[in-house]
Formats: C-alpha cells, structure tokens, sequence
C-alpha cells in the first residue's frame, strides 16, 4: 500500500465573518495530477496557501511523508519538498529574472550557478528565459516560466499550480500541459488548482471537490464524466434555459470597433469590439477572467474615453469620446466588479455612497445655498434599501459593514433607481449568497423587460445562460460574434473562450 | 500568530468596522502620555513635574490678558490648520502651509503699503486679507500645477517653497519694501490704523480691555464652522473625500482627479495665506525680516491631533497655542529651555498616530 | 585672488558643502530602498548636530562626537521604525513628528554647553594625488570624512547591485508582500534598513556641525535634510548618481560663499534660493521624464501589514 505523499486531516481556517475552510481532509498520492475543483469562493485559495506555508490553520493536521507538520513557514515548506507557481506570480516587478530566481535559491548558492541551474531546467522542461530582463516588461505566459522555474530549482515532491490558464493564451497551455505531465511522470506530485472542467479531464487523475469551504466529493477522473463534476461543484444541474419572452426595441448602445490603447502591461489591448444592445435585451459577456472584460467595461462607462466619438453610441448619439459624467446623463449606470474601493467606498455612510453615483445631474440633491439636502437624500436611500431588501440598521451605516451581497444589493438598487436606458454590470454576484444572487437576478430581468438595455460580464456562464438574451464571448481583448444564449452550446463556448473565433459552427445570427 | 517583530509578542487583528470609542478617546489619551513625559523631563532636569505642567499649561491662562495671548496664538494656528484638514482629507500632502502664510503675509502687506490713507478701513483690511489669502493660495498652485502637470509629489514641492518663502521674505524687507525712516532695520513701515485688525476692547467687550485680542478669534471660529459644512455639505467637499479615501471610486463617480488636486491645494493655502494676512494685520502691525510664523508646521499637528474634524482641530490649537506660550513661562520661571514646546508637540504627534492603531485594530495576545 | 585659487577653492567648497548632502542621502538611499520614507532626517540631522557639539565641546575628539552623532541618530530611527513598522502608522506624518521632536530636543541640548567656537577639522593629503595643480587640493587634500563618505557610497554601490542581501533589500522595497510570501521577514529588513540610514543622517548632522560649521546654532540644518531627500529621487536611488547629485548641489553652496570674491552681484537671497530652486526644478524633469517611475521602489510610503500581507 502506497503511502500518500500529502494528508490533510481536518483541516480549518477561519477569517472574521467566515470559514473558509471546514473539517477539510485530502489525499495525494506520489506521481499523481490531483484537482482540487470548486467555484471561485469555494475555498481553493485558502486551502492552498495553508499547504504552502503562508497561512497556519487554526485546526487539523499536516502530514507530509508520513510525518506531522506544525506552523512551518513557506520557507520550510519549500525545505520539506512542497513547491507552489501562485495564480498572481510572486515576482519582484524591479528585479531580472535571474535575481527572482536567485532570492528563492538557498543562501549558498553562487548566482552564476543559479545562472546555469535555471538555463538546464528551463530547457529540460522546454520552457524559455531571458535571465537579464527585467520581469517588469515580461509577458504574462514569460512571467508564469519564470515562476515554475523558480519553484522547481527547489527540487520539490509536490507542485502546487493555482489556477494555471486563467491568464494564459490559448497556444501556452498545452505547453503548460506538457510540463505537468513530465513532472507527474517523473515521479514527482501536482495539485492543480482550478474549475475549468475540461482542462481537469484532459490532464488530471483524481479531484477533490470543494463547495462552501467543506469537501463534497473525492473522485478519480477518468471515472467520473464532466456534467457530473460540474453538479458536484455547483450543486445544482446545468440548468435548461427557458428564454421569457420579451419585447425588444430600439438599439440603446452601440459599440463600434472599439480600440483601446493601453496605458500599462498589465492592461489588454482591446482591438476591434463591436456589439449592440437593444431596449429590453440583456446581453452577456462571457469569458475567462483577464480577456478584457474590466478594459471594456472603463471604456463603456467613461472611465477611459476613446479617440473616436462614434466608437460607442448611445441612443445613437456618439459618446466615444464623453465621460462618466455625460455619460451618465445620457442614462448608463454601471455595477462595477468590485464592491470595495470602486463601486462603493467602504468608510463612508450608505447616505454618502448613494450620492456617489448621482453626479451628472446631481443638482437635484442641493438646494440653493449649494448644501447637501441631507433629508432627502437619507428618504431616498431608506426606499432604496426597501425595495432592493438590503440589511442595514440605517442608511448612516457605513458600506464596509454590510454583507456582500447585501451592498451588492445596494450598488444594483442605487444603480436601478435611476431608471437607466442602458445599464452595465459586471459580475453581479459573485461572492454573493445564493437568496441575494436570485434577487439581483430578477431585478435585471425585470429592468430589461422595463426597456432597459442590459450588459452583464460574468465567469458563471451559467447566469449568463439563465438571464441573457444574446451572448458575446471576450478573448485576448477581441469579440466573437452575438449568439443567440439558447442556440449556444458548449463545446462551441470552449472554442470561443479560447479565442478561435473563426470556427464557429453556429452562423450569425440576426435579431427578430 | 506574531507579527515577526523582534519586540512584541502580541499580533493586530483589523476591526470590520472602525472602534468609535477608541477614535474618541485617542487624543485625550495622546494628550495625558504627553503630559507624563512632560512632567518626566520636567522631573530630569531637577525641577518639580508639577510645578512644570502648572507653568507649562495653568499660568498662561490665569488671567484675561493671557488668556488673549493663548487665544491670538490660536487664531492663525486655527485657520492654517483648518485649511489643512481640507487637503490631508483628499489625502493631498501639503506641508508648506509656513510658506503659504508667508506669502499671505506678503500679499497684505503689499496692500497695505500703497493704499492711501483716505481709504475705507473696511474696504482696505478686506482687499489685504483677500489679498494674503490669494498670495497663498498662489503660492501652494504651484505644487499643484507640477503635480498635475508633471506628477511631481507635492511634498516635497510644498515644502521646498518655504524656503523660498523665507528667503523672498528677507530680501522684500531689506530691499524694496524696507521703511527708509526705519533706521535700516529689516522691516516695512507701520501699518495705516485703517489696516490693522480692530481689538475687541475697542469693539466694546470690555472684558478684554487692555490686551491686545483682536477679531481674528472670530475668523477663526467662523472658518471652523464654514470647512465643517464646506466638507460635509458641498459637492466640491464630497469630491476631496471621496478622492482621499478611494480614487477608483472617485473615477467612477466622475470626478477628474486633477480638479481635486488643484481644490484641495489652493484652499488650504489660501487659509493659511489668509492666516498670514491675519498675523501681519493683527499683532504684527508691519512685515518683519525676522518673522517667523512657526505655525505653518504646528498645523500639521493641529490637524492630525483634530483628527481631520473641524471642531477638535478648533480645541487642538488652543492646546497648542496654550503649551507654546507655557513654554515660554516654563523658560523664565525654571530656567527650563523654551524648545520643550517642539518636543511636546511632536510627542503629541507621534502619540496620537500611534493611539491610532486602535481604532482599526484589536490588539491579540499571541501564544 | 587669482583664477586658479578661485576655482580651487569653489572646489573644496563644493566637496565640503557636499559631505553632509551625501552622508543624509546616502541613508534616506538605503531607507526608501527597504519602501520606507522617512521625513524625519531634518529633526535627527539636528540632533545628530547638537550631540556632536556636546560631545565634542566636552572630549575635543571629532571621533567620539561622530560616534555620538550616528548612535543618536540610531535612536530616532529605531523610534521611527517603531511606529511606522510595528505599530502600522503613516510614514510621512510619523517623519514630521520625528522632526519636530528632533528641533526641540536639539534645541534643548544645545543650550546644555556654552556657545564656543570648535577646532576645525584636520586634513588629510592622499600622497603623490595632492601634489596635483588645482585637483590636487581640492579633491585629495580633504577631512577624512570626506573619504569615508565616498568609501560608503561605494561600499552601498556595492552591497545594492552586487550581495545577496542587497537583492533581498531591494525585494522588500519593491514588493513587501511577495516578499513575505517567498518567505522575508519583511518588518527586520524595514527596522535595519531604517536604522541604518538614520545612523547616517546622525553622522551627517554631526559631522556638518562637528566638521563643518564648527559652531552650534539653532535649526542650523536649513533644510538640507529636505533637501537630502530630494537628492535621493534626483540620483534615482543610485548611491553613485547619489555622489554626483550631492557634488552638485554642494557647488550650488560653494557659490554662495565665493560670489563676493567673483564679482557676482546678485542679491544674498537669490545664491541662498537657488539650491532650493533647483532642487524644484530637477524633481519636475525627472517626474516628467517617467523613467523615474522605473527606478523609485515600488513600495515607498506604503505601511506593510504582516497578517493581512496587504499594502497600506
């Protein structure tokens, strides 16, 4: 009988309001590719940084090789023999790449035998590097070989790989996949971290499922067909989509071939989207995370304006080259992605946070003198957390005190009670519990069918399947072509998502 | 969990919402370790503790006339700070507030000298404050046009221009600005008494007869009351917090970063400017080479021991204001140097930025 | 005076006015390396000034006043670093607060000890290098610590682009959290690389008072600690761009002193402005150029807290 190579026991973790992490227990076998699946939330991250080192649980055990291990350190860790590549590199932006190699070696060793080490390894692995540049200016795909380098140099047993593709173009993943393989059949252990299901089948043996922090599941791949795992990490079928019926009107906006120029390396170029949303449409925008849905959305709202005017038009008259402000008299709200810092500022009142989003026409909300018209507003604000069931003592109560999904439900009904002609929202609810997601949900449905134009980013392709009318599907900053949501189908998605545009099956489709 | 300091065993945890105990207690708590250290180094240089804080903080205040004195000090420390707490809210580093209140020294005097006698004292003490406020307010657009322009961190600029400040101070008053019947001391003639801010003896309070409390006290109040409701009230107000506190969530909002920039650095250096404009009218009655205002620093103090609130930055330079003429007492009657006053104020300082830590954090024994 | 002696003595001026520049910017270098500003060199300049006149007025030893000036300088930095590290504050108003403290606890030392003249430093010929025309008394014909300031520099030159530590300096500087997370104890880098610099910043304080002055005064400092701030950014937190930096601004100094024998007739207040100035000016071109956005470490300023690994 083979002893595991990695136990978990029991494992626990909790953060204030939160467990991330409950009564977890795992098993990974020497020379095996083991996925740990779950939806973005579920408790991956924690788990991971626990096994590395940078985070101690507060209950369970490690057992490596058979032995205990108590509060090591990532130093330590990396010693036993564990090695994790982290989603977002940990890589000194100022530093070459030789010097992040070099700061992970042992104090010992000399830098031109690092020199030499990292060229042999990189070349073992087929992986190529630019010991002299400066990480700053790498590409994401360079970035992440300087991070597997670095972390297999240290000789490990077990590979930690978080959430590998999110940000890797399609032709370096079967790189990727290659060097996994190797590693696996060198006798060494990989923990793949992700919930792309079609990746885990093609390249790993045996998965634990998280859901809410608890393990659901322990299942070998090969054995178990993907709809099953998706219904293991979701808890809940795929759904079959029953489209309402729904009156579409007018195009609201229009986006022509819009071009970005971006402003750092971190940020995607966008090259060439076009789109339209008519009155009482909801249109979605799939994608993996990082293929420009955040560029496309600061240039949808205003935040980055464009060159060309007639680059984004709403209600036919073009804004490309208008800001938030006039944009938002034109009529376009906008839910951002993230609750904290951008769409709401956590240390201000509900009261403050509603007026945030009111500039433009925000002359309704002084009186003469110039002064705020504090009652008003806090009866405006008190409706609002009426009608979109938002748990809040009082609107004086800060922003950072509210559940996600209660603030969510704030941003959406501050958002909805402008009664907007185009409206913007990306990833409506995500980190949000499941009552407050079917609201939002309802409340976009029932604003398109209003006459509204709806735009939704999400990674839950499944909301998008749900509430949307047509989809378009974001890749290394360029757009597929609309499809209807119900004559979509999944393999047709994989394919866009991956950036092939030109194969589709499905022709164009026009709008009744 | 430690915190891998090598001295404390104990670790941070942050609080979900900020403690309202603790932000109210904290500068009372500052003040009282203050305190103890005073009266420590009172203690270590051979003289009572006791005897020291009474000097130090009792004394100034025992009669009308000192309490004038404390209150004249407090005025211009007042506005300067108040003007501060408008940029450091909109998290704009503006530390050269001393030179904006020397071009607002400046800036009056410039008005005062060539306007004619005949004039209204009204309209002449109104066009030489406005005059010290926009001299300073000029004075601190500077940095903001290289921040804006060129993203040059304001501060250094800020503060790079007091000396520049001082030094277009000392050559106006011994050059083309020196009082030729002055006898080639480094200072301009005396103000016309149409430029010099009325006392309020001669406004009728009678309880102040004899000093020399002028109406700065009321500009004072009146700039505490107006920033309190200019921040809380007015969009430009929301503008600056909600850029110091979140400038995502400012962008979003639409509110150009570069406008916010320019506010927050033009207001508070016309306050001080303003400020200046006061001092020069006021007590000073005449621009000197050698004055030197002091409380464009002491501000900075002031506004962060106010916790960037208009109403406790209002008590806060009283505090100052107190322990800056203590120290002088606490000089003549022990013999004790008058820097204590520096030292304490940095003390203040430092101990209310670190009381600071437990309003976002609670503190956890580690095992 | 003759050509020749006016510019060897613009020189020396030049070398001398610099000394305390570079040593006060050499440690704001090593400082904002590690991420962290520290605004109080002003205040622990002057303390490091009033010890050095202290201990010099009591022992006549410019070597214990020195050493008296870097171990005071230590304990302002270690006060510094207490608050900004271990108790999260705000860097740059903890730096005012330092300071400020620093003004008024020099200001009570120095009443400690009479006013008095101080003997002025010795000088020290480098053999055969001395003998040369001009060079030779400007450049090698100067107070030991004018070497032993260079010899820092480039010891820090050094130590920054060629050790171990100095990468892992370097690390924290530019990403405290990966740092911690590849497994640093990023708060002992952040404590050394503070108290270090604040060492200096005593040593530059002594020795400007100590060395230079040769007599004790309030404020006396002037904003060269400032000034030694901006020197850091000018020199693009390069030690050895940091010695051209200070060499220049030290001429602009040694101007001052040399206008009258020059002829300059300009108003005292333009030659004393003009350091300041170009100070202003120098910081607009590299601000406006970006490529200083390359070389400033990316964490300056930014409080690191340990449990949360998160920027401040």
């Amino acid at each position: 009988m083979v002893r595991p190579l990695l136990e978990l026991i029991d494992v626990t973790k909790r953060y204030p309001g939160t467990i991330a992490n409950n009564k977890v227990s795992m098993r990974v076998m020497p020379g095996v590719v083991h996925a740990v699946i779950g939806e973005n939330g579920a408790g991956k991250s924690t788990l991971m940084k626990i096994i590395h080192g940078s985070v101690q649980p507060d209950e369970g055990q490690i057992i490596w090789e058979g032995r205990e291990i108590d509060f090591a350190s990532p130093k330590q860790m990396c010693e036993l023999g564990i090695g994790m590549v982290f989603q977002h590199f940990a890589l000194f932006e100022a530093l070459t790449v030789l010097d992040n190699i070099h700061l992970s070696m042992p104090r010992q060793v000399a830098r031109s035998e690092t020199s030499t080490r990292a060229k042999e390894m990189g070349m073992r692995y087929g992986l190529s590097l630019q010991l002299d540049a400066v990480v700053g200016g790498l590409s994401v795909g360079e970035r992440q070989q300087v991070e597997i380098v670095r972390c297999l140099l240290a000789d490990p047993q077990l590979i930690i790989f978080d959430e590998p593709t999110a940000v890797l173009p399609p032709h370096a993943i079967e790189g990727l996949f290659q060097t996994i393989r190797s590693l696996a059949a060198e006798g060494r252990s990989v923990l793949y971290i992700s919930h792309k299901l079609a990746e885990i089948k093609s390249l790993c043996h045996s998965a634990t499922v998280l859901r809410g922090g608890q393990v659901v599941a322990d299942v070998s791949i090969k054995s178990t067909p993907e709809h099953e795992l998706a219904v293991l990490m979701t808890g809940r079928a795929l759904p079959t989509y029953e489209q309402l019926p729904r009156t579409v009107g007018a195009v609201k906006l229009q986006v022509d071939r819009l071009t970005s120029a971006p402003q750092s390396h971190q940020e995607l170029r966008l090259s060439g989207v076009s789109f339209e949303v008519r009155a009482g449409e909801i249109l979605g925008i799939a994608g993996v995370s990082g293929s420009g849905q955040r560029e496309l959305f600061d240039h949808l709202s205003g935040e980055r304006t464009s060159i060309r005017d007639d680059a984004v038009r709403m209600l036919g008259n073009p804004v490309g080259d208008v800001g938030v402000l006039g944009r938002r008299r034109a009529g376009l709200a906008y839910v951002p992605e993230e609750r904290h810092g951008h769409g709401a500022v956590p240390d201000l009142t509900l009261d403050q946070n509603y007026l945030l989003s009111q500039f433009g026409a925000e002359a309704k909300w002084f009186n003469g003198m110039g002064l705020l018209k504090t009652e008003s507003l806090r009866t405006s604000v008190l409706a609002c957390l009426r009608d979109f069931m938002v748990k809040a003592p009082d609107s004086s109560a800060t922003a950072g005190s509210l559940s996600g999904g209660n603030l969510q439900k704030f941003i959406v009904g501050r958002e909805l009670s402008k009664k907007p002609e185009v409206l913007l929202v990306s990833q409506p609810t995500w980190g949000v519990d499941i009552a407050s997601s079917l609201f939002i949900r309802r409340c976009l449905v029932e604003l398109a069918a209003s006459g509204c134009a709806v735009v939704v980013s999400s990674e839950d392709v499944d909301e998008l399947l749900q509430i949307c009318d047509r989809l378009v599907v974001m890749a290394n900053g360029r757009t597929s072509p609309m499809v209807n949501a119900s004559s979509i189908d999944t393999r047709q998605l994989g394919l866009w998502m991956a950036g092939m545009f030109d194969e589709h099956s499905t022709p164009e489709v026009e709008v009744v | 969990m430690s915190t891998r300091s090598a001295f404390l065993a104990f670790s941070l945890e942050p609080r979900l919402q900020p403690s309202k105990w603790a932000s109210r207690a904290s500068p009372l708590f500052a003040m009282v370790v203050t305190a103890v250290i005073a009266g420590a180094m009172f203690a270590l240089l051979g003289a009572s503790p006791f005897k020291g804080i009474q000097a130090l903080l009792l004394s100034p205040i025992a009669s009308a006339s000192g309490m004038a004195e404390v209150l004249l000090k407090a005025s211009p420390l007042c506005l300067t700070a108040i003007g501060l707490s408008v940029a450091f809210k909109a998290n704009v580093n503006n530390i050269g507030a001393e030179g904006q209140v020397i071009l607002g020294g400046i800036g009056a005097t410039a008005v005062a000298i060539h306007a004619p006698e005949t004039m209204s004292a009204w309209s002449a003490m109104t066009l030489a404050l406005l005059a010290g406020a926009a001299a300073g307010g000029l004075w601190a657009s500077l940095p903001a046009w290289l921040r804006t322009r060129f993203g040059v961190n304001e501060t250094l600029t800020t503060l790079l221009l007091v000396y520049v400040a001082v030094q277009l101070l000392s050559w106006l008053t011994t050059g083309p600005w020196r009082d030729p019947q002055g006898l080639n001391f480094p200072e301009t003639t005396l103000f016309n008494a149409n430029l010099v801010l009325p006392k309020l003896s001669d406004l009728g309070w009678s309880l102040w007869s004899g000093t020399r409390l002028n109406i700065s006290v009321i500009f004072a109040l009146a700039s505490a009351v107006f920033v309190h409701v200019f921040m809380a009230r007015s969009p430009m107000g929301f503008r600056l917090v909600v850029s110091g506190l979140a400038p995502r969530a400012s962008a979003y909002a639409g509110f150009s970063a570069t406008t916010g920039i320019w506010a927050a650095l033009t207001i508070s250096g016309a306050f001080s400017g303003f400020a200046g404009a006061v001092e020069v009218c006021g007590t000073l009655g005449q621009l000197q080479a050698g004055w030197v205002p002091g409380y464009g620093f002491t501000a900075i103090v002031a506004a962060y021991l106010g916790r960037l609130s208009s109403g406790l930055i209002l008590l806060s330079a009283l505090l100052l204001a107190l322990i800056d003429i203590g120290s002088t007492n606490v000089q003549m009657a022990l013999g004790l140097p008058s820097a204590v006053s520096a030292l304490l104020q940095g003390v203040l300082l430092l101990s209310i930025l670190g009381l600071d830590l437990l309003v976002r954090y609670r503190i956890r024994r580690t095992t | 005076m003759s050509d020749t002696h006016v510019l060897v003595s613009l020189l020396q001026g030049a070398m001398l006015a610099a000394l305390p520049l570079l040593l006060a910017g050499l440690g704001e270098l090593i400082s904002e390396r590690a991420g962290v500003i520290n605004l109080g060199v002003e205040g622990t300049m002057l303390v490091g000034a009033a010890v050095s006149f202290l201990v010099m007025s009591h022992s006549q030893s410019l070597l214990w006043s020195m050493l008296a000036g870097i171990a005071s300088g230590m304990a302002m930095g270690a006060l510094f670093g207490l608050f900004t590290i271990s108790l999260l504050t705000s860097q740059i108003p903890t730096g005012m607060a330092i300071t400020a403290i620093g003004m008024g606890l020099s200001s009570y030392l120095g009443k400690l000890v009479e006013p008095q003249a101080l003997a002025p430093a010795q000088v020290v010929q480098i053999p055969l290098l001395s003998e040369l025309p001009v060079v030779g008394e400007a450049l090698f014909s100067l107070p030991a610590m004018a070497y032993i300031a260079i010899a820092m520099c480039t010891t820090a030159w050094w130590f920054f682009a060629h050790t171990r530590t100095g990468l892992a300096f370097r690390a924290v500087g530019d990403s405290p959290v990966v740092a911690r997370q590849v497994g640093f104890d990023v708060a002992r880098v952040r404590y050394i690389a503070v108290i270090v610099g604040a060492g200096l910043y005593g040593l530059a304080g002594a020795y400007y008072c100590a060395g230079y002055v040769l007599l004790w005064q309030e404020n006396m400092v002037a904003g060269r600690g400032w000034m030694a701030i901006a020197l850091v950014m000018f020199a693009g937190w390069r030690p050895l761009r940091l010695m051209a930096g200070a060499f220049l601004f030290g001429a602009l100094t040694a101007v001052q002193f040399q206008a009258q024998t020059m002829g300059l007739k300009v108003p005292s207040q333009l030659l004393t402005v003009t350091p300041y100035l170009v100070t202003i000016i120098v910081l607009t071109f590299i601000s406006a150029r970006g490529s200083a956005s390359q070389d400033v470490p990316r964490s300056l300023g930014k409080t690191f807290h340990p449990l949360l690994s998160k920027l401040m």
